[in-house]
């Protein structure tokens, strides 16, 4: 295919693309819970049926990131992703139309799978087909376009619901799923595929396929069944179970999808360690505050005390943009944690408390979530070589997506179950969160403790072209190999050593 | 005082003031005692773990310590003040149990390295003499 977009190699069109692409289904699935009862009685779907419904599609965003990595190194990318775009558009009509139940569920399950494969495949180009200048505007965008979506998602879901009518809001995913195309056919540049004699893992994909099916049908399950019932216990057990398989397989593989091995080292792992927990106590926190205030106010007037948290995330992702050159990124992404555990502390009350709760924990929340997952994103994908990007943010959204929206189910059920009231139970799954938070921010403080990382600044000229880490990340627990220090001092020269000879070839070529 | 040693022997005496705390102050001031030596007993473990150059079996007895520091404040915020008296003590003797083996296993380890470096210079102090006598 010879044709090139007319905005081929343009930045801001590129921009455009990836954040098209994105939004729409992020935000939809942090919107749906007001919506809930309306799309159930307009589609004919118990509240069981729409609750696996969600389940399957966020099981299909999970699955999407490792087939979208196996089918970039088969197949031509940018070919894959007019696919992957004209799929969404399709998803997100049938949908919205949704003439009959099935529909419906064929329309979400599709616009799940296909945004994490647009992410996976609009993404990596975006970060590396531009100079490294443009990395922290793109590092602002990418945190807008998960986390600015996902906070907007709340206000978008009351005020629709607030309308009575969920089919508007569908279209409108249609719509700005329609512009993805325009933008995709416009940038459209053709590549040829990575490594098509490369051995398929198909191992690998029957994994994350069962893992997430399984996990997810097991989450969705405790909306009308007890936490111990076989029909979700088992699933749940059964899905984490192989979804532990496949991170070991992928670890133990000759030829992985995703490069588990590679990514065992301090900064990475601690960095993942952070993405999941903000992930799931974030999105489970949101999904609370949602249900202790469904009584309290019209939808409409519930979306309003949402605004801060789409505020906090807007704020951070632009300063974000501003640290990405600094050595901060790993800290930044720390200090996302203090703040969504201290975020729950404030909506500890927030059952029983004034709205006022809302607006200051809502904001902070969104501070959280916007300085916590896509530093973390990008702090890993410095730790490896700009090659591995893609496959890196596979595995990192795989995992994130599954703790975020596996344990929000989980978590709402105990809100539901226990206590002596609504309000005690609520109260329950709020220290939950914070509990999620606090652990996965002490335990990544205590992985970079026992590596001691000399946090530098990101080399991103040399990094860019895959010459180099972008920053030295030392071996997992690197402390408890009795070594000297002075080998570690060693490891950090050694690496600043190459990295300076990389800069002076850089700068010859 | 090396850190070895700091670690073993505040263990104990947090176990110690665990002990006695609970026979000398009411159940409700028992708890927030349980609470705080269990966080400290944490932070101690997770302190000694991440040293450098730690030898395997203080390494273990860090990870029993940080262990028995969890137990501790899962007894102390779980049961109600005076069904967790007992369990409290236990935490208490455990967290002494503890901090006194590490510190026998130091003391162990440092007497029989003083006395492989007493008989080495002894070795060598005896060894010209043998020379000189022999010629």
């Amino acid at each position: 295919m010879k044709f090139k977009g007319p905005l081929a190699e343009r930045y801001w069109a590129a921009v455009l693309l990836v954040v098209f692409a994105l939004i729409p289904y992020l935000a939809l699935s942090s919107s749906l819970a007001p919506l809930m009862k309306i799309i159930g009685a307009g589609v004919h779907l118990s509240q069981q049926a729409l609750s696996l419904t969600n389940g399957m599609a966020n099981a299909a965003y999970a699955l999407g990131t490792v087939l979208a990595v196996q089918i970039a190194v088969h197949y031509p990318q940018r070919r894959a992703l007019l696919v992957y775009v004209s799929t969404f558009v399709l998803g997100s009509v049938l949908a919205a139309t949704a003439l009959t139940p099935g529909l419906f569920v064929a329309g979400h399950v599709l616009q799940g799978l296909t945004t994490s494969m647009m992410l996976i495949a609009a993404v990596p180009p975006l970060v590396l087909n531009f100079p490294y200048t443009k990395l922290p505007i793109t590092g602002a965008i990418m945190n807008m376009g998960i986390f600015g979506a996902v906070a907007a998602g709340p206000v978008i879901g009351g005020v629709q619901a607030g309308s009575g009518a969920w089919r508007p809001l569908f279209w409108i995913v249609a719509g700005v799923g329609g512009l993805a195309l325009v933008m995709s056919l416009l940038t459209y540049e053709d590549v040829p595929a990575q490594e098509p004699q490369a051995p398929r893992d198909w191992l690998g994909i029957f994994l994350a396929g069962s893992g997430c099916g399984a996990a997810f049908f097991g989450a969705s399950q405790l909306t009308t069944h007890r936490f111990l019932d076989l029909i979700a216990f088992g699933p749940l057990v059964l899905g984490a179970c192989l979804l532990f398989c496949l991170v070991l397989q992928q670890y133990l593989a000759k030829n992985p999808l995703m490069p588990v091995r590679k990514l065992t080292t301090t900064i990475p792992v601690a960095m993942i360690v952070v993405a999941i927990s903000a992930g799931a106590a974030g999105v489970a926190l949101i999904e609370l505050i949602e249900v202790a205030f469904m009584h309290r106010g019209s939808p409409g007037h519930v979306a309003m005390l949402f605004w801060p948290e789409l505020g906090g995330a807007v704020f951070t992702a632009f300063l974000f943009g501003r640290i990405l050159y600094t050595r901060f990124p790993p800290l930044f992404a720390l200090s996302g944690m203090a703040m969504i555990a201290g975020a729950a502390a404030i909506l500890s009350g927030v059952a029983g408390g004034p709205e006022v709760l809302v607006i200051v924990g809502s904001g902070i929340l969104g501070l959280g979530l916007g300085s916590s997952v896509a530093p973390s994103l990008f702090a890993t994908g410095f730790s490896l070589r700009a090659f591995d990007l893609q496959r890196v943010f596979a595995l990192l959204e795989l995992l994130r997506g599954t703790a975020a929206f596996m344990v929000g189910p989980i978590i709402l059920h105990l809100a539901m179950t226990t206590g002596s009231s609504m309000a005690g139970g609520i109260q329950n799954g709020v220290w939950v969160c914070f509990a999620i938070a606090a652990a996965g921010g002490l335990l990544s403080i205590y992985i970079l403790v026992l590596g001691r990382p000399p946090l530098t600044r990101p080399r991103l000229a040399e990094w860019e072209k895959g010459l180099i880490t972008a920053w030295h990340s030392p071996p997992l627990f690197d402390v408890l190999r009795n070594g000297e220090p002075e080998s570690a001092a060693e490891a950090l020269a050694a690496w600043e050593a190459e990295a300076a000879r990389t800069a002076a070839t850089v700068h010859n070529d | 005082m090396t850190s070895r040693f700091i670690t073993n022997f505040a263990a104990l005496i947090a176990g110690a003031v665990l002990i006695t705390g609970r026979f000398a102050f009411v159940p409700g001031i028992v708890r927030w005692i349980a609470l705080g030596v269990g966080a400290a007993a944490i932070i101690i473990g997770l302190w000694s773990f991440a040293l450098r150059r730690q030898p395997a079996l203080q390494r273990l007895i860090d990870v029993a310590l940080a262990a028995v520091g969890g137990w501790t404040i899962f007894v102390s915020c779980v049961w109600t003040p005076r069904h967790g008296l007992w369990f409290e003590f236990a935490a208490g003797a455990a967290l002494a149990g503890v901090g006194a083996l590490g510190l026998v296993v130091r003391e162990a380890r440092l007497s029989a390295t003083l006395h492989a470096l007493e008989a080495s210079a002894m070795t060598r102090i005896a060894l010209p003499q043998d020379g000189g006598g022999g010629g």
